[in-house]
Formats: C-alpha cells, structure tokens, sequence
C-alpha cells in the first residue's frame, strides 16, 4: 500500500496523544487512609496493580485511537497498485445520439457509464461533447443523457487543459463524422497518452443535422457512411402552431463517400425533418429546428408579361424586401416559400401550390372567384376606403380603366365603384389575397402617386411580425440555471487539491466530542 | 484541622491550658467529706456491719450504746470507698498517626493524666502496642512535666499488639475499682472483644479526624492502608464517595451499638479540641 500525500503520514505521532492522556490521567495522587477499606464496595478485593485494566477506559480510548488513525489515513489517501505520479486523465465522452444505440439491453451511453464507474476517478476530469463542454462530477455520472454532440468544440476545449504527462481518453462510438478527422490528428500529436475506447459493433449509419439558418434559407447535412449507394427520403413538415399530417418529401440518393448538403427555404416557426431510411441507428434520422420569423418580406412576381412599370415600383422598397423572384409560369417557380406573390396572370388556381402566405391577384381569372362579375368599360368614378390599412395613405381617385370586373359580394373592400368593387381583399384556402379587378395594362393605376405607396401597404401586410414578448409586470422572470455541471476553475498540475470527505469531517466531529467527553472524565 | 501548636506538651501553652482545664474539672468535681483513709481505702459514712472487738482496734469506733445494753465490746464497721485509679490507655497504631489524630489523643492523654492525678488517687498511662515502655503511674502532678516530655516522644508503632494482652500484662481485667480509658480509633474489632473482658468502669473514646467525616477528594488517587502499607489505586468520583460515607458512618455506628451492647461508655471526638477531657471525666463518672 501507498499513500497519495505521504506527508501527512507525521500526523500519526498524533496518536501518542491519547497515551499522553491516559498517562497523565494515570498519575495518581499517593494519599494515606487509616483505613482503606472504607473505601471500597462490598466484595470488592485490593488490587496492587496500579496499571490495572480499566473496561471503561479503554472503551474511550480504543474510538479515540481509531478515529485518530482513520482520519490521518483519510488525508493521506492511501492507495493500492501503481500510480504514475503527476499524470491525470482527461476523458472525452461522446454524448452523441447515437450513443443511445441499444444493443444486449444496454444502450451505449449506459456503457460507458459503467465503465466510468469502474475507474478511479480521483485523477480523472470527465468532459462531454457539449457545445460548451462540461465537465461532469463523479457523482452527476449516472445523469449523463443524449445530446447534440460538438467534438471539435470539446477536443479543443480538453486541449487547453492539457498538460505534460497527461492522457486522454475518449470513449464513443465513432459515429459522428467528426472524429474521422479530429482522431488523427490528436493521435500525431499526443501519441501512446491518447486512448480511444469504442463504445459499440459498427453498423453503418446515416443521419441528418441542421448545419446553418440564414433568414428563411435552411442547410440540411445528411451523412452517411453506407458503402453502398442507397435511396431515401428526405421529410419534413411544419410542427406549428399544430403539427401538420402531411409531410413534404423529396427523393435523396445517398452514395459512398459523399455527404449531401440540402437548402430549404422554409416559413418561420417549428420544423421537423427526417431521414426516411431503415437502420439501427434512428436517433441520428430526426432533427427539428425552428426557424426564427423575418421582418422583411420574400416576393415572387409572376406575370406573363412585361411590366416594367410595376418592377420600377417595387424597386423603390428593396429594404423592405428579402429577395426577390420572378417568373413567367407557375412551373418555373422554385421551391420556396413566399410570403408575397404578385400574380398578373390570365388564370390561376390555388390548388397547384400552396407555398405563398399572402397572394395579390391583378385580374386573374379563376375558381376563387365569386361569379358573376359585372364587366365595365371606361370607369373613372372610383372612391376609396381609407380605414382600410392596405389603403393608408393611398387616393385612386383619379383612377381610370379601360375595362375593370366588379364585384359586389366582398366585405373587405378597398377601392368602390358605385356598381361594385374593384379593389377588395378575401382569402381562399386560408390564405389572404388582395383582388384587383382591372389588369396593370388596361389602367392608369402604376402612374398614380399612390401606386408606390400602395405597393409599400402591400409590402408591411405580408410582412412576417416579430414575435411579440410580453414581460408581465410583478412576474418573476425564471433563469434556468445549470446545476448538473460544474465548470472547472482550476485543475492542479499536481492534483493536490484535497477533498474532504464526509466521514472526516464526521470523524473530526467525533474526535472532538470524545476529546472533551474524555477529559471531563478525567 | 486543629492548631498543632496546641498540642506540643512540653510548651508553656499547653501547661496553661491544662492548668485552666484542671481547675474547671475541680469546679465539678463531686464534693467528698474529708475521710480518714485506711490502708483500704477511704471510709464512707455508710454503715456496713457490727464486729467484736480486737485488740488494737481504735476505741472511738466502740458503739457504747451496745455495750450499756448487751454488755459487749463491738466495732463498727463502715462501707470504705476504694480508691479512685484512673488507667489511660493510648492506641498508638499507624492508623492514628494519620490526620494527626495521634497528637490529639496524646494531647487528650496528657490532659487526662495532669487532671487525674490532681484530682484522684492514682493516674496510670500505657499505650500498645509499645506497652512495657509506656507504663507510667502518677499519685499526685509532681514530677508531671517529664512524662509529657516522654509523650511527646512516642510515635506511632507499627507492631500489632492485642488490647487484651495489655490488660493480661498489668493484670487489669480481674480489677473492679479501676477506671479504664481507651483512647482510639477502632479500627480493629479485637478492641471491643477485649473491652468486653474487663470488669472494671470502661470508657472508649473514638478519635476520628474532620478529613475521615468530609473527605474532599476527587480523580485518581492512589491509596494507602496506614496500617497494611497495601496501596489500591481508584478513581474517585460521587459513586465512590457514596460508598465510603455510608461503610465509615456503618463503623462509627457499630462501633457506637457494641459499646452500648457491653456497658462501655462511648464518646467521639471530631473537632480536636482539648476540652473534650471534661466530658472524658463526666462520662467516667469523676466530675459532674
């Protein structure tokens, strides 16, 4: 057996101390008595002795000595085998989700916790791959889940702790592409102090991680490393405010060594994706990821014709514009989301695509239409409504057609006719759309002062809100606070922090009150 | 504790303290009309018995009464009081040297000799063991001092030597008129088997010290028997205190219940103090 901190073996001269007492305890006072026997009990007989063996005495001191030497090999950690002295091992554990893999009844995590509990972990610091590496306490080894894993993140942080004479060990699964290139490379540079324990068979695997959100843009990285080219599904669906049922897909083909990268232009709220592809691994195939609103506003202008007039127009607003598309035909569009599309088309039908949230119609025939529309030609006595907040600011009063569709059955109307509106907002399927009932060609309406301005109504209405954050006063705010995880303030070179443990402190306690209980007796 | 310096029996103070005790003890000393003493000892004026004359008898003593009547020379006899000898005896063992009890019963001793000798017929002092050396007889105080001089020299002894051989060797138990006082502190209880033998008037006087009555001790002590020099090391704490009070008061009561059992008078003295020798001689029967 050895000891850790062998210095404070001098503290054992301490265990004179009781023998001290019990000496001077033992120091009698010579006293004559005429009689002696006065003093004694019935049956009791004369002992000469006078180191006679006191049960009681050594009731007190036997504790008193044990405590003394249970509390000095306490400090001096006594320990068995060899020790390399100064050495202390760093481990990086993988808390990827893939460690959540289940195999014999015990998932990969609970693994390695076992053989965390195994070691001696009085020369260990236990990292995990957070984003913000932790450091886990011995006893927090048990509440070690699953989690987003950043390894690189780690291994640099672990780095920085690195001292001479250290190791590392790393305990995962090598599932996460990460490792192929950070491995290596630690490997060169610490050589035999580097240890990595795989955790788990190999099985091939793919999974899918969101790698950036720009504004609406969304980067989807699905890795594998199937040594095979294998198809699959790439799914995913809005989960707010209610989870929709139907999911959008889109076919993927997955080849050996290759990693794809998906973008996604999507609408702000919840998203879920997932990997359509049956492996063991399933924790790696789901990911959500919510995709923050957008003050500025993306448009898609479809027209089947030129109308430079109204480009001009929107133009002037590009702040308020995220970007900007414009096709001739429904097909051509990409696969995005807008939230405004300007149709100036002769027909459309908003069963085909349903990607836009708000859709202004410039007299665009179709299903949506209540039906009849009276047709007039040559109309000039238009009024406005300027309550409306699409109609702020805006006069077309001096508004003139050539032929315009009226139509008197909508509620929200924006521009009136005395035999109808030619202006007015409805919405089909659940989305808003504002109707003109007259073409950009056959009017004056891209020359008036107000056409910008009404263009600019439109704009502010489509435009994504910022969530509204109400901080309700006399309510306490709730700051989550990590208690599972202490972050390391210092780690001694030499590891000569001593721990007290709860039985010294106990023993200490005890050592006293035996102390003072012993001495009051004497 | 008592002042010592009281007991140095060769001190001018103690002389006067003696001197002062004595005349107190004739104050109450029982009146006696002076008597003719014989070789008996002295005559009372109680009338006894009629005897025929001898020759040489004193005339005055002739009842004439009788002779007028039956015509015949009788004598009569009166009652005659022995004479009064007061036997002091002193226990000089090694548990009276302890708590300097021996140097107030020697104190006593002296005491009782002085007065006794002033007082009475005959003084005697013996102390045992030691008891051939130690026999000292006093008719009158002359020639005291030099006895107090040798009391002063004796030391305590450690020889064990029978309270009953002392009576054998000077012939004590068979005696009726001989008025004994032992001066001890009976620890032993051959004393009282021996003062059971004795005829005579006995008075036992225990001597025990304030630090016996009210020990004040605590902790470790090591004891030793004065007498057995055996040493037992105890702890002292309430319990034992307890247990030495109860067996000390069980021997100053035994002690008390034998000498009542045996016709012995009993006194205990605590307070060392040297007047306590006039309640010795009340208690003997000397004084009032």
């Amino acid at each position: 057996m050895s000891f850790l901190h062998a210095h404070y073996l001098w503290l054992l001269s301490a265990l004179f101390f009781p023998l001290i007492m019990r000496l001077r305890k033992k120091k009698y006072q010579n006293f004559s008595v005429p009689h002696l026997h006065f003093w004694l009990r019935e049956n009791e007989t004369l002992k000469h002795n006078k180191w006679k063996v006191d049960v009681r005495d050594i009731l007190y001191l036997l504790p008193l000595f044990l405590l003394f030497l249970l509390t000095n090999l306490s400090l001096t950690e006594p320990y068995r085998g060899e020790l390399r002295k100064n050495s202390h091992y760093l481990v990086i554990t993988d808390i990827s989700p893939s460690m959540k893999t289940v195999k014999n009844s015990q998932s990969r995590l609970q693994q390695v916790q076992t053989l965390l509990r195994k070691m001696s972990l009085k020369n260990h610091t236990i990292f995990t791959t957070h984003k913000i590496p932790k450091v886990v306490q011995i006893k927090d080894i048990d509440r070690l889940e699953v989690g987003p894993s950043y390894v690189k993140n780690t291994v640099s942080f672990v780095e920085n702790f690195y001292q001479q004479d250290d190791h590392i060990v790393i305990f995962t699964d090598g599932v996460d592409k990460e490792w192929s290139s950070i491995l290596p490379k630690l490997k060169q540079k610490m050589g035999d102090k580097l240890r990595v324990k795989t955790i788990g068979d190999y099985c091939p695997n793919a999974g899918i991680y969101v790698t950036k959100v720009e504004s609406s843009q969304l980067y989807l990285q699905i890795y594998h490393d199937y040594t095979t080219p294998t198809s699959t599904r790439l799914l995913w669906r809005k989960l707010d405010p209610t989870p929709q049922q139907k999911f959008y897909e889109k076919k993927i083909q997955l080849r050996p060594q290759k990693n794809i990268v998906e973008k996604l232009s999507l609408l702000p709220g919840k998203w879920e994706f997932r990997l359509d592809i049956e492996e063991d691994l399933q924790q790696d195939n789901r990911v959500t990821q919510i995709i923050e609103k957008q003050q500025k506003c993306r448009v898609l202008v479809l027209s089947d014709k030129n109308i430079p007039e109204f480009m001009a127009a929107l133009g002037v607003y590009q702040n308020l514009i995220d970007h900007k598309n414009s096709s001739f035909e429904v097909q051509t569009v990409p696969n995005k989301f807008f939230d405004l599309a300007f149709v100036h088309l002769p027909k459309w039908d908003f069963s085909i695509k349903t990607n836009f949230a708000k859709v202004v119609l410039w007299n665009t025939k179709g299903n949506f239409l209540p039906y009849p529309a009276l047709r007039v030609e040559k109309k000039n006595n238009f009024r406005n409504v300027f309550h409306h907040k699409l109609m702020q600011n805006v006069d077309f009063s001096l508004l003139t057609t050539k032929f315009i569709d009226l139509y008197t059955h909508s509620k929200n109307n924006l521009v009136i006719h005395p035999n109808g509106n030619a202006i007015w907002q409805s919405s089909h399927q659940n989305i808003p759309f504002v109707y003109v009932g007259f073409s950009l060609k056959n009017s004056n309406i891209a020359f008036l002062p107000s056409f910008p301005i009404f263009i600019k109504n439109l704009l502010k209405w489509a435009s994504p809100q910022p969530p509204k954050v109400y901080f309700p006063t006399k309510t306490p705010i709730t700051l989550k606070a990590n208690i599972r995880y202490d972050t390391p303030l210092k780690i001694d070179k030499h590891n000569e922090v001593v721990y007290l443990q709860w039985y010294v402190i106990v023993g200490a306690y005890a050592l006293g009150i035996l102390c003072i209980a012993y001495f009051w007796r004497s | 504790m008592a002042n010592s310096k009281l007991y140095q029996l060769d001190s001018a103070e103690f002389a006067k303290q003696l001197n002062i005790l004595c005349l107190k003890a004739k104050k109450r000393k029982k009146q006696q009309q002076r008597l003719p003493i014989n070789w008996q000892g002295k005559e009372t004026f109680e009338f006894e018995e009629y005897r025929q004359y001898n020759p040489g008898d004193d005339l005055r003593r002739v009842d004439w009464n009788i002779y007028n009547r039956l015509q015949e020379i009788v004598i009569k006899e009166y009652e005659i009081d022995p004479p009064q000898h007061l036997v002091v005896i002193l226990d000089i063992s090694k548990s009276m040297d302890v708590f300097h009890k021996l140097q107030y019963a020697k104190a006593l001793s002296a005491a009782l000799v002085y007065i006794g000798a002033t007082l009475l017929d005959k003084v005697s002092f013996l102390c045992f063991p030691h008891t051939q050396q130690s026999l000292r007889s006093f008719s009158n105080n002359r020639n005291i001092f030099p006895f107090f001089s040798f009391l002063q020299q004796i030391s305590s002894h450690q020889d064990v030597a029978s309270l009953k051989e002392c009576f054998q060797q000077f012939r004590l138990l068979n005696s009726t008129n001989i008025n004994t006082v032992v001066i001890s502190d009976f620890y032993t209880q051959e004393y009282f088997t021996s003062m059971r033998m004795f005829r005579g008037t006995c008075t036992a006087v225990q001597v025990v010290s304030e630090e016996e009555l009210h020990p004040q001790l605590s902790g470790n002590m090591c004891f030793e028997d004065a007498e057995s020099n055996k040493q037992h090391s105890l702890f002292i704490d309430k319990e034992r205190m307890k247990i030495y009070h109860k067996n000390f008061h069980d021997h100053l009561s035994q002690v008390k219940n034998h000498c009542w059992q045996h016709k012995i008078n009993y006194l205990l003295t605590e307070k060392h103090n040297l007047t306590f020798v006039l309640n010795i001689l009340q208690t003997a029967g000397f004084i009032r």
